[in-house]
């Protein structure tokens, strides 16, 4: 009676804890993501510029990163990224971490810049072959004086499921980070909605957090955190 | 999900009632507490196929009791009074990172209350319950792992049996009326019992199903993923061993061969009883 009684309670201390699922993850490039979405100032203005390095499994790393500048007498950037505009004209400035580097073009003008042209990608959910969990419809990034907005149109449907969550991500393989309400955001993927979704069809919109760029990234994809992508668009 | 496994979990135990076309005598019960547990990575789809699932732990501590008031009605409850739901966490396989922290809720479940009549069919015996369901349990967790379905339901119930000194068969059909935007469901189950070893092992066969008219509302369904249009067929076993003559130990598997909705794992159930 005593062995069943000790049996019983291993088995339940040991199963009710919470253990750990591994998931296999995709290589993508290193890179280096310059955050601070702005490509134009005006002459005197000075912008701190932020980046972050994430490895070949997409995942952010503190690295050292260097700062240059193609045109000093343009723009000039410190060690810590703060950049000024000196003269009209246009800089490249580059962002070097690890094995990685990126570069952003910035126009220089006598003027505060306006930027009237709008930038749009879209594309066309498809499924990802979970099982019965589908998607589709249309979806459309569009940027705008560099705040970017996920739309998705009336033709749009999701199966219903319970931690459905829509990112943009380079890969469809599932290995995403999410975390409610502080979305996160790598070289693997960026949370859109910081909570799980609760309508599944119809027209919704989503503004993309602060330190998204939407250039990094190549599909907009329906994840539930609970295990299955549900569908994914690619992006052009 | 929402919840799903508090759902899976109460028909289980509920199918895990015996005898059901018969009332207990008056003064007579059955008393039972019980341990179950489902552990499993994968879930039956809303098209009824297995697909990968986080690992998912439910454990279901419930305590069920029936007595006669009368010769012709039996008073029921079923009280999981602990429901702990876990998730595993994730983490890159390569890389180490973990990607998203695992999740507990530990709470009470949704507590069920039956009403069991002895209806006049001559020498058959035919029963009628009307079984409550109470929105006890937890239906709000952030993740939607919840031990409760946030919503009143009412099943009517018909059975009927024949039986012997050593063995009964047995048959159920309901309707289950849920509301909140729930679908209606229709319940069945089956069941063979057989007393052996002097009476001392009660062996039980029992299959139960559900079947969802889905007929509820997309806002129900999205408050978790298997609170609604569940749909499965289990076939379950039980042991039940008197080591007296009114106390005893049971053991009870049962699982899903088809489902929608549901987690695609058997759950285990230990439990001592007195009547």
């Amino acid at each position: 009676m005593k062995q069943v009684f000790l049996m019983l309670s291993s088995i339940i201390f040991l199963s009710s804890c919470i253990g750990t699922d591994l998931i296999e993850e995709t290589e993508v490039p290193e890179q280096v993501l310059i955050s601070t979405n702005i490509s134009s100032i005006k002459i005197g203005d000075e912008v701190l510029f932020e980046a972050i390095y994430t490895n070949k499994y997409g995942m952010t790393e503190n690295k050292q990163v260097i700062w240059s500048t193609s045109t000093p007498e343009t723009v000039s950037v410190t060690s810590s990224g703060l950049i000024r505009a000196l003269k009209a004209g246009d800089a490249v400035i580059k962002a070097t971490a690890a094995n990685a580097e990126t570069t952003r073009i910035i126009k220089v003008s006598a003027d505060p810049v306006i930027e009237t042209g709008i930038n749009t990608r879209s594309g066309i959910f498809m499924s990802a072959g979970s099982g019965s969990y589908t998607v589709t419809g249309d979806v459309m990034i569009t940027t705008q004086n560099g705040k970017s907005k996920i739309t998705v149109k009336d033709n749009f449907k999701a199966s219903i499921g319970p931690s459905l969550f829509l990112l943009l991500t380079n890969h469809t393989n599932g290995s995403y980070m999410v975390v409610n309400n502080n979305p996160a955001i790598n070289g693997t993927s960026a949370q859109i909605s910081l909570n799980r979704l609760t309508n599944f069809q119809g027209a919704m919109s989503w503004d993309v957090p602060a330190g998204v760029d939407v250039k990094n990234y190549k599909y907009a994809l329906l994840y539930c955190t609970l295990g299955p992508v549900f569908g994914f668009a690619e992006l052009k | 999900m929402k919840y799903l496994l508090i759902i899976i979990l109460s028909y289980f135990q509920l199918s895990n009632l015996t005898g059901q076309a018969w009332t207990k005598p008056k003064g007579e019960g059955f008393y039972k507490l019980d341990y179950t547990l489902i552990h499993t990575n994968q879930v039956f789809d809303p098209g009824g196929k297995i697909v990968p699932f986080r690992t998912l732990g439910n454990h279901t501590f419930s305590l069920y009791g029936e007595r006669g008031i009368t010769d012709k009605f039996t008073l029921q409850a079923y009280i999981p009074f602990f429901v702990r739901n876990v998730l595993n966490e994730t983490k890159g396989a390569q890389s180490g990172v973990l990607l998203e922290p695992g999740i507990e809720n530990n709470n009470i479940g949704d507590i069920d209350i039956a009403f069991r009549y002895a209806l006049p069919f001559g020498k058959l015996p035919v029963s009628a319950t009307l079984l409550l369901g109470l929105p006890t349990g937890n239906s709000t967790q952030n993740s939607g792992l919840f031990t409760g379905d946030g919503e009143f339901n009412q099943m009517l119930k018909i059975s009927t049996g024949v039986g012997a000194t050593k063995w009964w068969t047995q048959f159920g059909f309901g309707f289950n009326n849920r509301t909140k935007g729930f679908s209606d469901e229709v319940r069945y189950d089956a069941e063979f019992g057989y007393k052996m070893l002097s009476d001392k092992l009660l062996t039980i066969f029992k299959l139960s199903g559900i079947e969802s008219l889905n007929n509820g509302t997309e806002g129900a369904t999205s408050t978790g993923l298997f609170s609604n249009n569940v749909e499965f067929l289990s076939p379950g076993l039980e042991f039940l061993y008197f080591v007296k003559p009114k106390f005893g130990f049971s053991f009870r598997a049962a699982g899903a061969v088809k489902g929608q909705n549901v987690l695609a794992a058997p759950s285990f159930s230990f439990g001592i009883f007195a009547q």
